[in-house]
């Protein structure tokens, strides 16, 4: 019972409002990351499990940071310190909290410092490689739709239409590629499929590649 | 141990069009099979797998595997790489 009561009073003086602060405004951060990160596809970026974590990552960065600086005196109860731990999280992170100062006189000590940088780093990258790996393996997942339900008339039509009429791409090397891959003689008709799905994915979006899947879905079979 | 700029530049030299390419290519969209890698440089797919080949020999690629129909490989910037294209852009803008 007294347990449960020094851990109820501990809790009722924790200021959650601030923790709340910090870790919204870092969560804003994270999320305005993710979008100009993955500008070409937000929505499905931020749908994967890799940004879930990089959001989690950033809210318990911002709030183990202001209780770190809480608990060392450097930061007071001021709504402004905990909004400036969330938003300036990626600077905040590369602070060096020294959490024992060396004696006077001590020769070649810098004192204990607590660094969080090269963690949030690590784990920051991590979660960017599986957001890259989900969003190709989604590409992958409507290439093979398209490889199955779209004729090869129609891929080439589109692919035309996006490399050879000069709105989307300007290469030089795009007009002459759909007759590149089309001549290859040694190329069936499921790899030529294959590369005119992602050929249209990748200069047209997912977006068109989608219309054209709905389309041939809303067509009566032939 | 942390590579130079020097090292990092001779490395960057001793890159092939083909390559530079692909490494371009993945810093944009991080993530790519080696068709997706073929349709955004233009070329056929067999004509990538040199230069990939050659990227990973060099360890700037990792390629792992994926499941499904057109399962296989899929090719990633490893730390080495992503480093490279850091270091580099950082060094461009000083100049």
């Amino acid at each position: 019972m007294i347990v449960l009561n020094t851990i109820a009073t501990w809790l009722a003086g924790v200021p959650w409002g601030l923790y709340l602060l910090a870790g919204g405004a870092s969560l804003v951060l994270a999320v305005s990351e993710v979008v100009s990160s993955f500008e070409l596809d937000p929505v499905r970026a931020l749908r994967t499990w890799g940004s879930t974590l990089l959001l989690l990552l950033n809210v318990t960065m911002a709030v183990l940071i202001l209780a770190l600086m809480r608990s060392l005196g450097t930061a007071g109860d001021s709504p402004w310190v905990a909004l400036t731990v969330g938003l300036g999280l990626p600077t905040v992170v590369r602070t060096r909290f020294t959490v024992m100062k060396p004696l006077p006189g001590t020769a070649g000590s810098e004192g204990v410092e607590i660094r969080l940088d090269e963690l949030y780093d690590r784990l920051q990258s991590f979660c960017r490689r599986r957001i890259d790996v989900a969003l190709a393996g989604q590409r992958v997942r409507m290439v093979e739709q398209a490889m199955d339900r779209l004729a090869l008339d129609d891929l080439e039509r589109k692919a035309r239409l996006l490399l050879e009429g000069g709105l989307v791409v300007t290469a030089s090397q795009a007009s002459g590629y759909v007759d590149k891959i089309l001549d290859q003689q040694e190329y069936d008709e499921e790899r030529k499929r294959m590369l005119l799905s992602f050929a249209i994915l990748n200069y047209g979006g997912h977006g068109m590649l989608e219309e054209m899947l709905k389309s041939a879905k809303a067509k009566p079979p032939a | 141990m942390v590579e130079t700029l020097t090292t990092l530049r001779e490395l960057e030299d001793s890159l092939s069009e083909e390559e530079k390419a692909i490494l371009a290519v993945l810093g944009q969209v991080g993530a790519a099979t080696p068709a997706e890698l073929a349709v955004k440089t233009f070329s056929l797919p067999e004509e990538i797998n040199d230069p990939l080949l050659s990227l990973k020999e060099k360890q700037l690629i990792d390629v792992r595997q994926v499941k499904g129909r057109l399962g296989g490989d899929l090719v990633t910037l490893n730390e080495r790489a992503l480093r490279l294209q850091r270091e580099l852009q950082v060094s461009r803008r000083v100049k």
